[in-house]
């Protein structure tokens, strides 16, 4: 009787045993999916116009494309909880521009109805073309691929066969986030959601979901994620020094582009689409800025961060190794400026979705060694 | 409390005259970075003052040194919101040929490469800019101890370089043999903040980005010129045919024309006697050595008391901060220099001379310094 016992509370307690969670969504599945659109009655977390009308992926919430109904919001510009588990915001619909953001930025800028301004962010939003621009700058000749491919505008949804992650057929008709983000895992075993984490696999979802597709079928980015998307770092505050941040992976090349050419680097996937600015930014000098190039360690680079290299997540670099514990120092001689240095991918207050307003940015004009002058420390004396 | 109040209002005046008077004016470039440069070549829509073609360009520039300085018209321009000297103008400049005004006031102190487009004798035939039946710069002979190659290429005539006179001499590349200068704080080459210990240091904070060259930058490259407002050259008081300080404007000079500078025998400005008579005319020589001659008579068309000329420049073998840079005393402050009759980049004078040689016409006037001016400023009574 006494070993039955000790058996029944081995079993109780395996059922309640914690599960770790090592995901990025955590949450009852109510959270985010209905399984026919026809709950009564209908939760109000839900989106009204999915009440019989089913979405892709049985998501219970309805935008313009299958990811805006979740990662958008009219009270946060940065994260919210819905159940439990925290959501990143990336399109603030709120009365007036957001003053805090995530790492990615924000699409409030560009969307129609809002910023409005197609030199603000990368056109995502449905039937929202660029008024400037038919094909992606510095295009390496992609944009003819297939009509409507990613490589030539982000509004409409493609169409033809492109091969995928995994050597698997893109779905049909994908555009928006999802010209960028390719391999969506939200419930990826990689870290707990909420919290920071390294990733560098496929299985894992690769670095925010940034994954290849034709001949970098089976490669991605590799990063270390901060958990809240750095959440309360981009303030327009001083946070330099910070201990968690993302961390970039760089490889220090001067042309290149793609994962063949440039590894499972951030820069290797923003040449995917603008690779003209990485394989023809040096000849005999540099005539583009560097990107994946490494700060040197002498004149006024070697400055870089002030006297105690401080880290900035305004400007961030890359790493030639990235691991669970992000650096708080900027390391000029083996650090590297990398396109997400001077850009945020999604949308920011400035043109050409710059991290800050470049028309501040006075040569000879004094001033803090932030923005350009983060790196160029002396040209704003 | 009285006291106090005294000692306050005394430091307010200090500071309030530092404010206004203590800080060096520099030339080192200022603005928005898009005035001059661009990331990726790229930008939509794109600014009418870059350049549309022939890039992307070194340095992320929107141009070329031709590009950015050159212009339709005038001596400066506006790229964005900085202020940029115009060194070559598609239509022709005014510039009075006479020696009593040589173009002072009309072109820059180096003059302009419009001229040199027209006539192979009338400037300095970089990159894209007339043509040149020359195959090496006259009096080359010497390069090699000045630093430059022994086989000049034509071909390769350029701004700044190996084959140019800007920058770095050992650095091919033009881009690369300016880099960083523009940015380079030069409050060292400025009349109040002179350093001698600076000047000459590294390109940016050599005189006009010649390396090595020491000077004081008039601060609107003479746009306006007067006695009193104008570049101050180093020069030397030399003593013999030889190659002795190489920070003078004419050392500049002679490391591509170094016959006419120095050496043996035929070569330099003297045989083996140094002095009177010349083989050709002296450069790096102090003027006061013959203050007894009509040299002594040396001073800008129309004063009595030495004042200096920027029709017929001259040198100082010293610089220093917030010098007296007129009247000249004929004590190693009346130099002549290759400048002191030619102008770097092009007049529409043969020879790239200041003023028309044919106008200098000896013995036609009693008062040749004031009537005529030109060479006549230093030969006052030829």
């Amino acid at each position: 009787m006494k070993r039955e016992f000790i058996f029944f509370v081995i079993f109780i307690g395996l059922i309640f045993l914690p599960s770790f969670v090592l995901a990025h969504v955590s949450g009852l599945c109510s959270n985010c999916h209905t399984m026919h659109a026809s709950q009564t009655p209908w939760p109000d977390e839900w989106s009204s116009g999915v009440e019989g009308n089913p979405q892709p992926y049985l998501l219970a919430t309805k935008g313009s494309s299958p990811c805006v109904g979740c990662h958008s919001s009219s009270t946060s510009s940065t994260y919210y909880e819905r159940g439990g588990c925290k959501v990143p915001v990336v399109l603030y619909t709120g009365d007036s521009e957001p003053t805090s953001y995530l790492a990615g930025g924000n699409f409030y800028w560009v969307k129609e109805g809002l910023g409005n301004d197609d030199t603000k962010g990368h056109n995502v939003f449905y039937n929202e073309g660029d008024d400037y621009l038919s094909a992606a700058p510095g295009d390496m000749g992609f944009a003819s691929c297939v009509s409507n491919c990613c490589h030539a505008n982000l509004h409409l949804p493609y169409e033809g066969t492109v091969m995928g992650p995994g050597n698997i057929p893109l779905p049909k008709g994908l555009y928006g986030c999802q010209g960028c983000h390719l391999n969506v895992k939200h419930h990826a075993k990689d870290h707990p959601n909420g919290e920071s984490g390294y990733v560098n696999s496929a299985e894992q979802g690769w670095y925010r979901f940034l994954a290849g597709h034709m001949s970098g079928a089976v490669h991605g980015v590799e990063g270390y994620e901060h958990g809240l998307w750095e959440a309360g770092l981009h303030d327009g505050g001083n946070h330099q020094g910070a201990t968690d941040h993302n961390e970039y992976l760089g490889v220090q090349k001067t042309g290149g582009y793609g994962f063949g050419g440039l590894g499972h680097t951030t820069t290797a996937f923003c040449t995917g689409c603008h690779g003209v600015f990485h394989d023809y930014q040096y000849d005999n000098g540099w005539i583009r800025h560097p990107s994946d190039a490494v700060i040197p360690n002498e004149r006024e680079y070697q400055y870089v961060g002030g006297d105690s290299h401080l880290y900035d997540p305004l400007s961030p670099v890359a790493k030639p190794t990235v691991d669970t514990t992000p650096d708080t120092t900027v390391n000029p001689g083996t650090d590297m400026v990398m396109c997400l240095s001077c850009h945020r991918p999604h949308g920011s207050p400035y043109p050409d979705l710059l991290r800050w307003d470049y028309t501040e940015q006075i040569a000879g004009g004094g001033g803090d060694d932030k923005g350009c002058f983060y790196c160029h420390t002396q040209k704003n004396d | 409390m009285k006291r106090a109040a005294v000692v306050v209002f005394v430091g307010i005046i200090v500071v309030a005259f530092l404010m206004v008077f203590g800080s060096p004016a520099m030339a080192k470039v200022t603005g928005v970075c898009s005035n001059c440069h661009t990331m990726h070549y790229s930008q939509t829509p794109w600014p009418e003052w870059w350049n549309s073609s022939g890039g992307p360009y070194r340095a992320l520039t929107v141009n070329d040194c031709l590009g950015c300085h050159s212009a339709n018209t005038g001596v400066t321009k506006t790229l964005g919101t900085s202020t940029v000297p115009v060194v070559f103008t598609t239509t022709e400049p005014t510039y009075t040929v006479t020696g009593l005004v040589a173009g002072v006031g009309e072109v820059l102190a180096g003059g302009n490469f419009y001229w040199a487009d027209t006539s192979d004798a009338k400037g300095h035939n970089v990159s894209g800019i007339g043509t040149t039946s020359f195959t090496e710069p006259p009096g080359y002979s010497q390069a090699t101890s000045y630093g430059r190659p022994a086989t000049w290429d034509m071909s390769k005539f350029t701004c700044a370089g190996t084959y140019g006179c800007h920058g770095k001499p050992d650095v091919e590349d033009p881009f690369a043999a300016i880099s960083g200068a523009h940015h380079t704080d030069d409050s060292c080459l400025k009349l109040a903040t002179y350093d001698d210990t600076e000047a000459g240091s590294i390109v940016g904070k050599s005189y006009r980005f010649l390396l090595g060259i020491k000077g004081i930058e008039d601060s609107d490259w003479e746009k306006t010129a007067s006695s009193s407002d104008h570049n101050v050259y180093l020069g030397e008081d030399r003593t013999s045919d030889t190659i002795s300080s190489t920070h003078t404007i004419s050392y500049l000079c002679a490391e591509c024309h170094g016959d006419f500078h120095s050496g043996t025998g035929n070569l330099g400005m003297d045989d083996d006697n140094f002095g009177s008579p010349w083989l050709r005319h002296p450069t790096d020589y102090d003027m006061g050595n013959v203050q007894s001659k009509e040299y002594g008579n040396y001073g800008a068309p129309g004063t009595s008391d030495h004042s200096y000329s920027v029709i017929a420049p001259v040198g100082w073998d010293k610089l220093s901060a917030s010098m007296s840079i007129t009247p000249v005393t004929f004590s190693d402050d009346t130099i002549v220099l290759c400048v002191s009759c030619h102008r770097a980049h092009g007049t529409p004078n043969d020879d790239i001379l200041r003023w028309d040689y044919s106008l200098m016409d000896a013995g036609s006037s009693t008062d040749p310094r004031n009537e005529i001016g030109g060479c006549f400023i230093c030969h006052t009574t030829k």
